[in-house]
């Protein structure tokens, strides 16, 4: 059932959706950050590894493209902890089990969660070259990438790691599929399981993200890391109007749970980040995750699935006797 | 100022002149027959020994063959879609799947290899020097092969380490590239485990696309995915390295590379194209060239995997969009085209520093060290834009022959630019050639031939009246390697330089005007020498041997003539060339180069062979270099496959011998030669010995078809050529047999010879036993029968004795019965007096008479009668009793003497005593009878007959006294009186009463009756004999008529006389 919800939303998507920026636009998340392998979780990575998973249509046969914009560790964006001294790997997955391993799949890098192919890989530390400039791994051949029926697709998987030192590497990613510009690919779409980025600094801006709540799920629990106080954190969907999550403080995890309706089954749910108002916290770097009631973490798609969800107040009538 | 202006102007002008002519060419061939795969991702390419070449993609295996690509899939027994590697062995080829599974084509089928290792793909496939096979997955380890299985899997003892490359050193010891560089590991054969002996420090931890053994040379090439290609050797187990890229810049992207057979390495990048790097004999980068780049697409720029064919193709296996050739081009073309130069290039001169170019505006020169155009500004101001018609450089100077400006030289140290007064006549200074030796310049002009001392910087002339030159006007001057000067001039006359004199060669002995124009050698020393009109001469000691257009040459009109290093002459025509094998004369012409540009007129005798050995030629259009390393002159021939054999329009499947049942087949052979680098040129010639006498022609079909084969043994043998010419060494040879229908073979025969042998035996035996057999029943039947016939006979015998005793006594009544009845007769004297003369024949049938004679004498009458009483023996007998008794009632007991009358009362007897008028149906017995009553004194006759006449012979006339054809008995016909005839008798008359017995009697030679009318002829024929005589004649005539036959009746006959 789930993966006919999936290809169905997937293939709605691909009619009004074309973009395959991570962070998607809508999103409005400037970039994702990846920490130094020796740097410390209080600057807002706990991990120092981010995992996201490229959907490419089945019917899509010609080559793709990662383009990641700004992948060195220096220069314009990057956050610097002293002199920049970090090095942040890329690594590129296919083959079987890129996705399916159940430890791809888990929040933690441990265990077999660089399953599947190598297909491509580069070490990245300071370099002028690529600073506020895009680095494209590839061609691949989608069918290099994990057959998942579910998705209707084929899937690679991208892990960012800080291999060393202390840095912050603020990034995008785009699935292209041109080595040179960012050309979508008609149908594709990214996600993650657990989405660690950079807040914007302008205390205006609110950025959402959307994780997709199958039909199996009855409640969800949802963790941020290093939120800093730095606002508020709100669920919307079909039945659910701006439900506050707990916010988490520096350096520390935070979970709430929340029941799921049957009418938020099946559909996507958005996750508000609204900025501190009275005070700017500049360069907040979060994370966040969201899991069903068995602990599995669910998956936040750049271009939610069923679209953007819109709250649907429900009238209450009672009888004047 | 102003001079530096011009030099700006000078650069403008010629910046980018002739950049392409020094780079080596190679074209890069899409094939539209390909067009499957353009948008598949190629990760392999192999050729296997067949000729095939074998395209990996993530969609299915592609084989081809030149012409035509098939797809093999998991349908085919593919292990999977999705091919990843593959390598060759003498027994078939690997191929390594994404899914971690192998298959393998042993010729004719797939099989499928299934590893236990959770589908991890196999990275490659590579062979020990032992000559094993291993299969690389990405993170499992090693698979050892055995033959289409996996015998072992090798694991890392306490890592797991990714594979993306490998190559053995030994038969336990390999190197493995990963992701963060390259080990030199070690196989535990017991343990089944990878031990790690050494992590590379000197290759960078990146990423290592591919490791390759030297094809040459020791060692090994590693490419690394961002740091280049590195030449490592190893010592005691650790890498020494060389990267490859410290002179040259390579690109980025590399992703796949190939050593090709003269130890240059091709480059495949993503999104950058194809590279080449020319490698020195030490392994060292020369330099690095990029052959190819979709500039216009990046994405359709990525290229994966590279492979060099047997015939020296590079083949391009593309990501994501098919599949490319690089064809080597031999020749280079640039064209020309200068404002300040003008367009055609008039002379060459090149050097290993410079190269010098004449042309129809001047003289510039190129750095060959840089690669760049040289300044030559500074003396353009001393030298004239006239058209250069030649250069020669020295060591010191380099000579410039003008059309129509004499001889310049330039010092090439100072650059200073000198004019060199040869002579003060107009037609002096145009000159045509410039050839020269280290003391002396040969310059040719249109006034003579100028020797000109390098040393004394002295002159001399050779004219027609100087020397005697056959012409003024010298068309070329050639040194050759024994530096005897040669120059060809206006006329059909070759001349040898020698000593100050000539020595003049005729070339054609033709009377028209022929124009020697080029001299060139070849590699032997032969002098050739190319017309204008009657194409090239080959000048030997003792003859001369002419080629033309004939013999295969583009054109008889030959404006440059040179030797290449290669054995090959090379004549320039307009638009076209030809190249010339000294050896055997053979002659390949072409007018279009490799992309398909028509080539122009060539310019005469701007042609140059430089210390490399390439063939600079000049044209009216550019310049085209001819460089013979590119030449493949390892011609394979192609390798011959039989693709398909129908027999009856049904596909068989391929079989070195294939054995029929005995038959009538039609039979199709399908077959290719498989040549990738010009398979349309491909020809073929076949037989099928045992049905062809003879080759086939040759033909570039690839097909024949027998419509009717029977039982034999038939070979189809195929050779086939490639486009050089380069025939199979061997036939690939199929046998048929069509097995002999049993009924043919010749042990057949031999057992249809026993078995009919047999059958004729058994017939023979059976037919003998059946003889015996019935020769048993045979003798037991004869004795039965005999028994029977002698019991028969003893009957018979004793019937017969009873017969002869019952005849006997039948015969002695018969004889009793005879002698009553001539008792009853009257006697004999009586007839002696009523008629002295007569006879009597009385030849009775049996014993007893049914005739009789009667006769009587009363009332002075003599009556006679000679009746026939029917049937004869006793019941005639019996008859004729009751006649005469009736008789002699009738006449001489009533006295009735009318003979009418007396027939009628005898009829009426004869009724009467026979019951004939019974009505039961009354008996036809009876008698005929004629009766004649005869007056003897009157000799009147009178006669009645019942049926028998008589016969009266008077006077010698014959008359027959008819007599009722009433019968004596009863008759159905006629019943009236009895006629009495009358008639007057005389003396001597005779007459004759009978029976019919005589006239009734068979015999003669036809075996017919005597007959009434022969009888009466007979009667009247003897009439006249005594009657004695005619008694005997008659019976005379009886017997010779009867001739022993049986007496048909009894026979009377009465003549008596008057």
């Amino acid at each position: 059932m789930v993966k006919y919800v999936i290809i169905f939303f997937l293939s709605f998507t691909q009619l009004f959706l074309k973009g395959q920026p991570a962070p998607a636009s809508d999103e409005n998340i400037p970039f994702l950050v990846t920490f130094g392998g020796n740097s410390v979780t209080s600057w807002g990575d706990d991990d120092f590894c981010q995992v996201f998973f490229c959907i490419i249509p089945v019917d899509y046969t010609k080559p793709v493209y990662i383009r990641i914009f700004d992948p060195e560790i220096g220069g314009k964006y990057d956050e610097n902890k002293g002199a920049f001294d970090t090095q942040v790997s890329f690594s590129v997955y296919g083959g079987k089990s890129c996705w399916s391993d159940d430890d791809a799949k888990s929040i933690d890098p441990i265990g077999n969660y660089k399953s599947g192919i190598l297909l491509a890989h580069r070490m990245f530390g300071e370099d002028a070259q690529y600073d506020d400039s895009w680095y494209t791994m590839g061609p691949f051949n989608p069918l290099e990438g994990e057959y998942v029926e579910k998705f209707g697709g084929r899937i690679l998987k991208i892990i960012a790691q800080g291999v060393s030192g202390d840095d912050g590497n603020l990034y995008t990613y785009f699935l292209s599929t041109d080595p040179s510009e960012n050309k979508e690919i008609e149908g594709g779409n990214i996600f993650t399981y657990e989405y660690t980025f950079r807040l914007a600094n302008n205390k205006n801006h609110i950025s959402q993200i959307y994780p997709f709540v199958d039909d199996k799920t009855i409640s969800i629990e949802v963790s941020n890391f290093d939120w800093d106080n730095d606002g508020v954190i709100r669920i919307i969907s079909v039945s659910k109007n701006g439900v506050l999550c707990d916010i988490s403080h520096e350096d520390n995890w935070i979970k709430r749970e929340f029941p799921i309706n049957e009418e938020e089954k099946n559909s996507t749910i958005e996750i508000q980040f609204i900025k501190n108002q009275k005070t700017l916290i500049r360069n907040n770097n979060v994370a966040i995750v969201v899991r069903n009631q068995y602990g599995k973490s669910l998956p936040f798609f750049v271009i939610p699935l069923g679209g953007v969800p819109v709250y649907t107040p429900k009238i209450r009538m009672e009888n004047i006797n | 100022m102003l001079r530096k202006y011009h030099i700006f102007i000078f650069l403008i002008l010629f910046s980018g002149l002739l950049r392409p002519i020094f780079c080596q060419k190679y074209q890069v061939i899409e094939h539209t027959e390909l067009d499957e795969l353009d948008n598949a991702f190629i990760y392999t390419i192999i050729q296997n020994f067949d000729g095939y070449l074998w395209i990996g993609t993530s969609d299915g295996l592609y084989r081809f063959d030149g012409f035509n690509l098939n797809k093999y899939t998991k349908a085919d027994s593919l292990a999977d879609n999705f091919i990843t590697c593959s390598y060759r062995t003498q027994k078939g080829l690997w191929f390594g799947h994404m899914n971690g599974s192998l298959s393998f084509y042993d010729g004719e089928k797939f099989s499928k290899i299934h590893a236990k290792n959770n589908g991890n793909s196999i990275a490659n496939i590579v062979e020990s020097p032992d000559g094993t096979i291993w299969a690389a997955t990405f993170t499992g380890g090693l698979l050892q092969l055995g033959s289409k299985s996996i015998r072992k899997t090798y694991s890392f003892k306490n890592e797991d380490i990714t594979i993306y490359s490998l190559c053995f050193t030994t038969d336990n010891e390999v190197l493995i590239g990963s992701y963060d560089g390259i080990r030199m590991c070690k196989l535990n054969h017991q343990e089944k485990s990878i031990s790690i002996l050494n992590h590379s420090t000197e290759i960078p931890k990146t990423k290592i696309q591919d490791i390759k053994k030297k094809k040459k040379l020791p060692g090994y090439y590693i490419l690394t995915q961002d740091s280049g290609i590195y030449s490592i050797y190893l010592l005691n187990n650790q890498i020494r390295s060389e990267q490859l890229n410290q002179k040259i810049n390579l690109p980025y992207g590399i992703q796949a590379f190939t050593e090709d057979k003269n130890s240059d390495i091709w480059l495949g990048t993503f999104g950058h194209g194809i590279y080449k790097i020319s490698m020195a004999n030490d392994s060292t980068a020369k330099n690095i060239v990029q052959i190819y780049s979709d500039y216009q697409d990046n994405a359709t720029s990525n290229y994966k995997t590279l492979y060099q064919d047997r015939d020296e193709n590079i083949w391009l296996g593309k990501y994501g969009s098919g599949l490319q050739k690089v064809v080597n081009q031999t020749f280079s073309f640039s064209s020309f085209k200068n404002q300040h130069y003008g367009t055609s290039i008039t002379a060459i001169w090149i050097e290993s520093d410079y190269k010098w170019i004449g042309t129809d505006k001047g003289v510039f020169r190129w750095s060959v060290s840089t690669n760049k155009q040289l300044d030559l500004s500074v003396i353009q101001q001393d030298i004239p834009n006239d058209e250069v018609s030649a250069l020669y450089a020295d060591k010191k100077y380099l000579w410039i022959g003008y059309i129509q400006s004499g001889i310049y030289k330039i010092n090439r140290l100072t650059n200073q630019a000198i004019k060199v007064h040869i002579h003060d006549g107009l037609l002096e200074n145009n000159i045509t050639c410039i050839s020269g030796s280290d003391t002396n310049l040969w310059i040719g002009t249109k006034k003579g031939l100028c020797n000109y001392n390098l040393k004394t910087d002295s002159i001399h002339w050779f004219t027609i009246n100087k020397g005697g030159l056959p012409h003024n006007s010298v068309k070329h001057v050639f040194i050759d390697t024994e530096d005897r000067v040669w120059v060809t001039t206006l006329s059909n006359t070759l001349t040898e330089v020698a000593n100050n004199s000539l020595k003049r060669i005729r070339i054609s002995s033709e009377r028209t005007v022929v124009t020697l124009e080029s001299i060139a050698q070849d590699v032997n020393g032969n002098i050739w020498v190319g017309s204008a009109g009657k194409g090239i001469f080959l000048v030997q000691k003792d003859s001369i041997v002419n080629l033309t257009k004939n013999e295969g040459l583009y054109s008889d009109y030959c404006y440059a003539l040179i030797g290449d290093s290669l054995g090959f002459l090379w004549a320039c025509h307009r638009g076209g060339i030809s190249k010339i094998n000294t050896t055997d004369f053979s002659i390949k012409s072409l007018d279009q180069l490799a992309d398909n540009k028509k080539i122009k007129d060539f310019t005469p005798r701007a042609l140059f062979l430089d210390e490399e050995k390439k063939l600079w030629f000049g044209m009216n259009n550019g310049l085209l270099v001819y460089n013979p390393k590119n030449e493949n002159l390892e011609f394979a021939p192609p390798i011959v496959n039989i693709k398909s054999i129908f027999i009856n329009n049904q596909d068989y499947p391929i079989k070195k011998k294939i054995k029929l049942s005995p038959g009538k087949y039609k039979l199709k052979i399908d077959f290719i030669g498989i040549s990738l680098k010009e398979p349309d040129k491909v020809k073929y010639q076949y037989r099928l010995v045992g049905y062809d006498d003879e080759w086939s022609d040759i033909t570039k079909n690839n097909s024949v078809t027998y419509p009717r084969l029977t039982e034999g043994s038939y070979t189809f043998e195929l050779n086939s050529s490639s486009a050089e010419g380069i025939t199979t060494s061997q036939p690939k040879k199929i046998q048929f047999i069509i097995t002999t229908p049993f009924y043919k073979r010749f042990y057949n025969y031999i057992i249809l010879l026993i078995i009919l042998t047999l059958l004729i035996y058994t017939y023979i035996k059976r037919r003998e036993f059946i003889y015996k057999h019935e020769k048993l029943s045979l003798e037991q039947k004869v004795q039965e029968r005999t028994l029977k016939i002698q019991k028969q006979k003893k009957e018979i015998e004793k019937q017969r004795d009873l017969i002869r005793s019952k005849n006997n006594d039948i015969t002695a009544s018969l004889k009793y019965a005879r002698k009553l009845q001539s008792s009853i007769a009257p006697p004999e004297e009586l007839l002696i007096k009523l008629f002295p003369e007569h006879f009597l024949i009385s030849k009775p049938k049996d014993i007893v008479s049914g005739d009789f004679c009667w006769y009587t004498e009363t009332q002075n009458l003599s009556i006679v009668t000679v009746a026939d009483c029917t049937g004869h023996g006793v019941p005639g007998a019996i008859m004729s009793i009751l006649g005469i008794t009736s008789l002699n009632d009738i006449i001489i007991n009533y006295g009735i003497i009318n003979p009418d009358r007396v027939l009628e009362l005898l009829r009426l007897k004869v009724i009467t005593s026979l019951s004939q008028h019974s009505k039961e149906g009354p008996s036809l017995d009876g008698m005929n009878l004629g009766l004649c009553v005869i007056d003897q004194k009157t000799l009147n006759v009178q006669f009645s007959g019942a049926i028998n006449n008589l016969v009266h012979i008077q006077d010698g006339i014959l008359n027959i006294i008819k007599a009722d054809r009433i019968p004596i008995g009863f008759s159905y016909h006629e019943d009236r009186p009895y006629t009495c005839n009358e008639f007057k008798g005389k003396k001597g008359d005779i007459i004759y009463l009978y029976s019919d017995g005589f006239q009734d009697q068979f015999g003669g030679a036809e075996d017919k009756k005597y007959s009434s009318r022969r009888f009466i002829k007979t009667l009247h024929s003897i009439h006249n004999k005594p009657l004695e005589l005619q008694k005997k004649a008659l019976e005379d005539i009886l017997h010779n008529w009867m001739n022993d036959k049986e007496q048909t009746d009894d026979i009377t006959i009465l003549g008596f006389k008057l």
